[in-house]
């Protein structure tokens, strides 16, 4: 069986639908605890943020690498797999974010 | 005005690590304040979800009869799972269902919370909700903690913000920067499913629980990724470690999760079950190439935060070492407070009682167990070359049988497994 007829390849499975089962809480002022520089995700040779992200807080639109805060539990992963210095990674302000009802 | 200060520790983090500390420092009559980024206190932390041994028994003897325990757990499964087969090694351990208990199955939000309330009603203040920026350092001295830009003075830091501590890193105190290398990506969901169901299907009596650990196998481009499942009491805690540096370009870290949760295996064991909650959480890979230093003047570092944790691929521990670590610092700061040296050299103490437990003599130990642990050929060749072989050797189609060591040549022959290498990779179980 060749490897890309693997299973992993053929799910269609969007993260975005479970994500509405966990508890945010959102900050009104859309203060973003993760910022990217667009000019430095232009050039980037591989994206992996793109498939790292657990939340997929990470999409290209029309070719341009976009962050969104809203869905992101706060792990880390980008930070670590962006290696072109284009993501700057804080805690968010005060309780916002992910509120983990159980853990 | 310099002098005043309203603690005498502040500890930073509310998981397991730093409220164990911050209850045995309010044991000594020591002023600390505990500050958790969650509110409630406890709300960004996830583990995969046992807590083994009795590191608590320094802080309560009897600490499981009150805790939000699930489940004691009396069985371990390890196995091996490829696209469409599934081995499984099943140990049932009637000692493990009576008191002392090994390891208990818990929900980190609901467990960390009752322990933080354990330091509160020790004497210890609360903080939610609040997160601390960097720690405030002066001429290689911490002085206290940086929160929103103002200054809290302390006499000593027990940093205990977890997994890539972001103290740490704003603080400048690792000794490299932590990479992709260094963590797993833990990606978990509960499920719930009702009692006697979990314990029908699981063949378990009330308030007992099991564990599973498999090895991901056969996963294309050499993914390095293992699954767990767990039983809680109303719930399966159901989730996948992932090697962030094997994961592939056009492969999506939840789909290695979702791709386990489809397993026919996983199928069948979580049937019905409706899904409560998703989470996603770094997992260190533990071990001494990527601990920050675990002391200097005014500050220790416990749990995560420090790597403290262990695995070798048989065991999984992280919530015993942070505990255990806590208390160990707790022991030492309570110390230094009270003879007022909070120096780098009197700290240093407690990386040598770590030494002395379980917690970094592991971490010495078996220093080179990644060699064999994250030894790609385990997960991409040999889990499915032991699954192929063992289901021709079990299949009988009334024909003539080969003998299982030519069987064995042929199918090693036919998965192209050169067996000199294979034998070195084989001996890398020394490392276990």
């Amino acid at each position: 069986m060749s490897e890309t007829q693997h299973k992993l390849f053929t799910l269609k499975f969007d993260i975005k639908n479970k994500l509405g089962n966990d508890t945010f809480e959102t900050d009104a002022e859309e203060r973003a605890h993760i910022t990217i520089k667009p000019e430095i995700c232009r050039d980037c040779p591989h994206k992996k943020c793109l498939y790292a992200c657990p939340t997929r807080c990470y999409n290209l639109i029309d070719g341009e690498v976009k962050f969104q805060y809203e869905d992101c539990v706060e792990c880390g992963t980008c930070f670590l797999v962006c290696d072109q210095g284009s993501v700057s990674w804080s805690n968010p302000q005060g309780s916002f974010g992910i509120k983990y009802q159980l853990g | 005005m310099e002098d005043v200060s309203d603690y005498d520790v502040y500890v930073i983090g509310g998981g397991p690590a730093g409220s164990s500390a911050a209850w045995y420092l309010a044991d000594q009559g020591i002023n600390v304040a505990l500050i958790d980024r969650g509110k409630p206190i406890g709300s960004k932390n996830v583990s995969g979800g046992v807590l083994w041994g009795h590191d608590l028994k320094v802080l309560d003897e009897e600490w499981w009869k009150k805790a939000p325990i699930e489940r004691a757990i009396i069985s371990k499964k390890i196995g091996l799972l490829t696209e469409d087969k599934a081995m499984l090694f099943d140990w049932d351990f009637e000692e493990w269902g009576h008191e002392p208990y090994v390891g208990f199955s818990i929900l980190r939000a609901k467990f960390d919370r009752w322990l933080a309330k354990r330091a509160q009603e020790a004497g210890a203040d609360i903080y939610e909700g609040i997160a601390v920026d960097k720690l405030w350092i002066e001429k290689g001295e911490v002085k206290g903690i940086v929160q929103a830009g103002d200054k809290f003075k302390s006499k000593a830091v027990i940093v205990a913000d977890g997994a890539n501590s972001r103290i740490l890193i704003n603080s400048g105190l690792l000794t490299k920067p932590f990479s992709q290398n260094d963590f797993y990506l833990g990606i978990k969901e509960v499920l719930t499913l009702p009692e006697e169901t979990i314990e029908e299907r699981f063949g378990l009596n009330s308030e007992e629980g099991t564990a599973f650990e498999f090895i991901l196998g056969g996963l294309p481009k050499n993914i390095v990724a293992g699954g767990f499942l767990y039983t809680n009491k109303r719930s399966l805690s159901l989730g996948v470690v992932v090697d962030l540096d094997t994961l592939p370009l056009g492969i999506h870290s939840y789909d290695v999760f979702e791709y386990y949760k489809q397993h026919p295996k996983i199928k069948r064991l979580i049937k019905d079950a409706k899904e409560e909650e998703y989470a996603a959480h770094f997992v260190p890979k533990g071990g001494l190439h990527m601990m920050p230093p675990l002391f200097g003047n005014g500050y220790v570092v416990v749990g995560d935060a420090a790597a403290l944790c262990f695995s070798n691929g048989l065991v999984i521990n992280g919530n015993g070492p942070a505990i255990r670590s806590g208390i160990e610092a707790a022991k030492v700061v309570s110390e230094a407070i009270k003879i007022g040296d909070t120096s780098s050299k009197f700290l240093s103490k407690y990386a040598t009682s770590l030494k002395s437990t379980y917690v970094l003599e592991n971490l010495i130990r078996f220093k080179n167990v990644e060699k064999f642990k994250d030894n790609p050929r385990i997960y991409s060749t040999y889990t499915p070359f032991i699954l192929n072989f063992s289901e021709k050797l079990l299949r009988e189609e009334n024909k003539p049988r080969e003998h299982l060591v030519k069987l064995l040549k042929q199918e090693l022959k036919e998965a192209g497994i050169n067996s000199i290498k294979a034998a070195i990779d084989l001996s890398g179980v020394r490392y276990l």
